[in-house]
């Protein structure tokens, strides 16, 4: 085993052992996730947008288990060795960091290393012993993406290896096939997942989900996070009952709105389901929204680099998959008009053409 | 772009750009700079065959197999084209060429119409792409985010 990640092994165990083992286990993208958590810190934060895919005890996990220890500054690791690398490492991060936040010294390999400066936090996942490690320099709040995207850059990593992805977009569908939404923040994804919240569809995700091969080699997708983010008040004014579910009611002024749909809106959440096209939405003058086929060039330009873009271990493989689900895929414009109310018809109607 | 730059030859800077393509369509991405490109037309090609390593006269001789214009028509037109792909580090000349086979176009079609080639660049992820130290700290400093850093 990699030294960084055995002294990171040691390190979880003893801050386990000390505050107490807390492990909840998720089903995502398909596969068996168990985060560990050092006390109760951070257990619940970073739960709250996977909460939807808690395990329930029914579902037999298949394949190979990720997991992934939580632990923070307050805790000193017993190694000495750690010690002395986490403090000019958390000082001193620029001279340790490449443009994407990657560790230059651990990257590489079976090893995937990241610090994020602002949130402050360094991750590490070996995908070969299917162990991740989550570490926040101090105890200050996390901003409202982290705890609404919790754990990204491991989640990425990790899951990149058992062929699924990330993929950034909204989702809405039924059992029998629903759409991804693709476009980068403003191009209309929150609020067409948002408006299908109360319709016959399904909602799966706002902005980051997964798609992976069924054993049919169809491409699924998968739920990922619960979260709902919205710009301002006057976006949360166009739907009814979201407004007492705010999260952070008292935010930053650039600190995007944010809902945990599986507190309130859980059986209208669908964990996966068959992927039948991927969606371009685009903010239209007028009432009227309506679907029309579009180029295959312009799904990959709204899909492929906002997928990429705040995945650090993003690369070659991303874009490899991004373009076949794109090529597999009918893609079609989704053209939005100001009546929201139009959306999901316009969507269930395109779904009825295509599912099988 | 003298006589010498001409024979130059150039390829695509992996691993730092990745790209994809469409039929007549290719997004580009450059992973170091955060900044990402959609290409068409004859721009597609040209950028598909310097994945193979070409210098701009063998890209024009390719080029005008498909397209509908002579090669050095299609050479002159390459040139601003090769200045936008090099100043957004798109591509790097080669050292030491490998060997390989004659260049060649996987599209169909002969006779095209021709239109010079174009490079679009997009810039409004490259905040999300790359670790921003300006942005990512506030102006309380060190270590306090910025409002909306990591959106």
């Amino acid at each position: 085993m990699k030294p960084i990640v055995e002294l990171f092994r040691e390190f979880a165990e003893q801050a386990q052992a000390e505050y107490g083992l807390q492990e909840k286990r998720f089903s995502i993208g398909g596969c068996d996730v168990r985060l560990r958590f050092a006390g109760d810190r951070w257990s619940t934060l970073l739960t709250k947008a996977l909460n939807h895919l808690l395990h329930t005890g029914t579902v037999k996990p298949q394949g190979r288990t990720f997991t992934v220890s939580i632990l923070d500054g307050s805790m000193t690791p017993a190694n000495p060795l750690l010690r002395f690398y986490l403090k000019p490492l958390t000082d001193f991060w620029p001279q340790y960091t490449g443009p994407r936040g990657e560790l230059l010294h651990l990257h590489g390999g079976p090893v995937q290393a990241f610090y994020k400066p602002g949130p402050d936090h360094l991750s590490i996942v070996d995908v070969e012993s299917d162990l991740g490690f989550f570490w926040k320099r101090d105890l200050t709040p996390l901003p409202y993406y982290e705890v609404g995207s919790p754990l990204r850059a491991l989640l990425h990593a990790w899951l990149r290896q058992q062929d699924v992805q990330f993929v950034h977009g909204g989702a809405v569908g039924t059992a029998a096939g629903g759409v991804l939404m693709a476009g980068k923040g403003g191009s209309g994804k929150s609020t067409s997942a948002l408006a299908c919240l109360n319709s016959g569809l399904q909602y799966a995700s706002d902005d980051y989900c997964l798609v992976g091969r069924g054993d049919d080699r169809q491409w699924n997708l998968y739920s990922l996070y619960n979260t709902a983010k919205l710009v301002g008040d006057s976006d949360l004014a166009k739907f009814t009952g979201l407004a007492s579910e705010v999260w952070n009611p008292e935010r930053g002024p650039d600190d995007k709105i944010t809902i945990f749909l599986n507190e309130s809106f859980q059986e209208r959440l669908i964990p996966q389901f068959p992927l039948r096209a991927v969606l371009v939405p685009v903010i239209r003058g007028g009432d009227k929204t309506w679907i029309e086929p579009c180029g295959r060039g312009e799904a990959l330009m709204a899909l492929g680099p906002s997928s990429l873009a705040q995945l650090p271990a993003s690369g070659r493989k991303d874009l490899d998959i991004v373009g076949h689900v794109v090529r597999e895929l009918p893609c079609f414009r989704l053209n939005l008009g100001t009546d929201l109310s139009q959306i999901a018809p316009a969507i269930t109607n395109l779904l009825g053409q295509i599912n099988p | 772009m003298n006589q010498s730059t001409e024979q130059v030859c150039f390829r695509v800077n992996t691993p730092s750009v990745i790209y994809e393509k469409f039929d007549d369509e290719l997004v580009a991405i450059h992973l170091d700079t955060g900044v990402y490109h959609s290409l068409s037309g004859s721009a597609a090609d040209a950028f598909e065959l310097l994945s193979r390593e070409a210098t701009i006269t063998e890209l024009a001789e390719v080029l005008a197999t498909r397209y509908a214009a002579g090669v050095e028509a299609i050479q002159a037109a390459l040139e601003p084209f090769f200045l936008q792909l090099k100043k957004e580090d798109l591509i790097c000349p080669v050292e030491a060429r490998t060997p390989r086979g004659p260049l060649e176009l996987k599209n169909t079609g002969t006779s095209l119409e021709f239109t010079a080639p174009t490079l679009e660049a997009y810039r409004d992820l490259q905040s999300l792409f790359l670790l921003d130290p300006v942005h990512e700290v506030g102006e309380a400093g060190w270590p306090n985010p910025a409002p909306g850093a990591g959106v």
